[in-house]
């Protein structure tokens, strides 16, 4: 229910009818390269057309991710960091050319990618801030978490499952549990458990939700 | 003439106040854009490295044994780089060419043995040649450009396409840009987008926005395959780091964050198996985030050209160079297509609607703009080891007064498209060795007076068909034997019959 709301958050702000129109003719560009022999080109302008290997039957129902506008403004929203923060409509400028501008994936390059992933950390990283200034139960995702104290004091579940309803609109799978917990292992391998580098491990669970298809797909 | 860059830009008078991006450019308010097309710069590289871990996707050498492409978007109508011949491979008539700014006949360039540079006609007095010259240390005095390398005119070949462009008409359908990416990268395309307008670049204005980079459209057009407009290669550069949250973070806390975002992903795609496309996407989502994690903490800073001997000798450039100078723009785009870390680079090169009258002023944009970047270019190729083919491509050209040097007018017939094939290797030879019109697609009329374009050739009055004449030669250089079966996996028989193929071809591989 909450991911509908999302949903529909960003479908009201995006002119969504102008993007479901594009999405019906999107399609995803596979990484793998290959060369199918289906892979004929639609050409438009002119006074021929060659078919395209799926139709609009076929399309419909396809998902698609975020335009970088969309993402900036879900982001924002969700983390309460203003989209007019300086720094990250320096950052959000400097990659503007890199996000997809219709949901539609053409293709998926290094650089958009990187795109939301830079631009995810800088939401994230104002996002901690920002909720350590509050009082545990008035913050978002990080209410257990003791901000105060020289040693990491937090519960890492709790992180894990109020990030998740609160980018991806549910609770997170046992499976996504799982990928978060190994993930925040692998970011605090061998590191003292002091409150900086608590704050550096928070900041690589709340980018790696933000920044999955868990949160861009649409 | 360096030095005088001839930024100002020209308010004709029998041209309405720019308001398309077209028109800014065609004037010279938009000078020196430049585009790289995607995937983004460096994808080529990032995903070659890839290749290597655990995607699969191109390989290792990816688009790096084929053809690089440089294509100069002349906005507007200059006039021709390259003197077109009739249907018999005769130079057009003295009274032709006193409207076309010559008064006299005049003389065309040759080399030692006494035949064309480039193997085609070229003006003596064109000065984009007299600047290629000059790069290649065999014109001007000194060493005006640190080259000296006359190989870059021994080992390059002309040729040129009599179309008929659609004058100061943005949907000119020129430019191969689209195509060539998609060749070149290899990669599957189905999405569709027409022509329209697009303030990706230029946010607060209404510019008419080329997908391809320029000013020129193409044939096909395509969501996914974008461009990028170089206009800082610093912010450039930047933008490939993680973003400034990252500064605080070890690179063990990176690489956690982007196996989590694979792992998530993977997690996701597993869970919607009836939702079209989500595994394409976690694929392909993956894959860019493996590029990543291939370059680990790689410099870039290597990847600016103001830091690169090579550049900083060819483009006259170097560290106090600002990131925004035209030449470390152009620098960058030239030697990031060469090195294969983008498979397309797109120059517009603004301010050629030269029609504005003073010869001298479109002489010096000639030489500054056109013939040192060409010239650059195939210096840099030839330094590089690179194979290059230069494609110019103009929507128009001009015409003067009877007998006058000076321009008074856009016509469109009077123009031509060039492409210049240059191998480090040896001289190319033409694939029509024999033919009169061997350098040529299309002709000029016979007209005693006033020859022009011959609309009535296959690709005379068609921007379409020149531009898959481009893609024909693209493919055919890159291998004769498969050029056919590729040609038709992007363009059917019914745009260009199998008849047409043989007599379209130009250079030799």
């Amino acid at each position: 229910m909450v991911k509908e709301l999302k949903i529909r958050h960003v479908m009201k702000q995006f002119r969504w009818r102008q993007v479901l129109a594009l999405a019906v003719i999107g399609s995803f560009l596979s990484c793998s390269g290959s060369r199918s022999p289906q892979s004929t080109i639609i050409t438009t302008g002119g006074s021929h057309t060659v078919p395209a290997p799926l139709n609009p039957v076929q399309l419909a129902g396809k998902g698609g991710i975020m335009t970088g506008e969309m993402f900036a403004t879900f982001a924002s929203t969700s983390t309460g960091v203003p989209f007019s923060d300086p720094d990250v409509q320096n950052y959000y400028r400097l990659v503007l050319s890199f996000f997809p501008t219709v949901r539609v994936v053409g293709a998926i390059t290094t650089s958009m990618v990187m795109a939301y992933v830079g631009l995810a950390g800088l939401y994230c990283q104002k996002f901690i801030v920002l909720e350590s200034y509050k009082p545990p139960a008035e913050r978002k995702a990080f209410t257990s978490v003791n901000f105060s104290t020289d040693t990491a004091v937090m519960n890492p579940q709790d992180v894990i499952r109020r990030l998740a309803t609160l980018f991806w609109g549910r609770p997170p799978t046992a499976e996504e549990v799982t990928v978060l917990t190994k993930t925040l292992m692998d970011a605090q391998a061998g590191l003292a458990v002091t409150n900086a580098e608590m704050r550096k491990a928070l900041l690589v669970l709340c980018t790696t939700s933000l920044a999955s298809i868990q949160t861009l797909l649409l | 003439m360096e030095g005088n860059n001839n930024k100002k830009g020209f308010l004709h008078p029998d041209h309405p106040k720019p308001i398309t991006r077209r028109q800014f450019l065609a004037q010279g308010f938009l000078d020196g854009a430049g585009f790289l097309m995607m995937p983004t710069v460096l994808d080529m590289l990032l995903r070659a490295q890839a290749a290597k871990a655990d995607c699969g996707v191109l390989g290792a050498t990816a688009g790096c044994d084929m053809l690089k492409v440089i294509i100069l978007d002349l906005a507007g109508g200059p006039q021709s780089l390259i003197e077109p011949v009739t249907r018999y491979g005769n130079l057009i008539s003295a009274a032709s060419y006193r409207i076309r700014g010559e008064p006299n006949m005049p003389s065309f360039s040759t080399d030692a043995q006494g035949q064309y540079t480039f193997g085609v006609p070229i003006k003596t007095n064109h000065h984009a040649l007299k600047a290629i010259q000059a790069v290649a240390g065999v014109r001007g005095t000194g060493n005006p450009y640190g080259v000296n390398d006359p190989k870059i005119l021994t080992n390059t070949l002309g040729a040129t396409i009599c179309t008929n462009a659609l004058d100061d008409t943005h949907t000119n359908k020129l430019s191969p840009a689209n195509f060539l990416a998609q060749i070149i990268c290899g990669q599957y395309f189905t999405t569709v987008l027409g022509t329209g307008t697009t303030s990706r670049h230029y946010p607060n204005a209404s510019y008419y926005e080329s997908f391809l980079g320029g000013y020129t459209e193409g044939p096909i057009f395509n969501a996914g395959n974008r461009s990028i407009h170089v206009a800082n290669t610093t912010a450039l550069l930047k933008s490939f780091g993680y973003g400034p949250a990252f500064d605080s973070l070890s690179s063990q806390q990176i690489q956690a964050i982007l196996n989590g975002i694979k792992d998530l992903n993977s997690a996701r795609a597993r869970a919607l198996t009836t939702m079209h496309g989500v595994r394409e996407l976690e694929e392909a989502y993956n894959c860019a985030i493996s590029a990543r994690l291939s370059l680990g903490q790689t410099d870039l800073s290597q990847f600016d050209p103001r830091n690169d001997p090579n550049l900083q000798l060819i483009f006259g450039i170097g560290p106090n160079n600002a990131p925004t100078d035209l030449s470390v723009r152009t620098a960058f785009i030239v030697n990031t297509v060469l090195k294969c870390w983008a498979p397309v680079g797109v120059i517009t090169v603004g301010g050629c609607d030269y029609h504005y009258g003073w010869r001298a002023d479109s002489d010096a944009h000639d030489y500054n703009r056109i013939g040192l970047l060409i010239g650059r270019t195939l210096a840099l190729a030839s330094r590089l080891l690179k194979p290059v083919l230069i494609v110019c491509l103009m929507d128009g050209s001009v015409s003067s007064a009877y007998n006058s040097p000076h321009w008074t007018s856009d016509a469109f017939y009077n123009g031509s498209q060039a492409m210049f094939y240059f191998h480090p290797g040896r001289r190319p030879a033409y694939a029509r060795a024999s033919s009169p019109l061997r350098a040529q697609l299309g002709w000029y009329t016979d007209h005693p007076t006033q020859s022009r374009i011959d609309p009535n050739t296959f690709v005379g009055n068609s921007p379409e068909r020149c531009c898959y004449s481009i893609i024909l030669n693209y493919l055919y250089l890159n291998n004769p034997r498969t050029f056919v079966d590729e040609f038709r996996r992007y363009v059917p028989e019914t745009l260009v019959p199998r008849s047409e193929i043989d007599g379209l071809l130009l250079f030799n591989p």
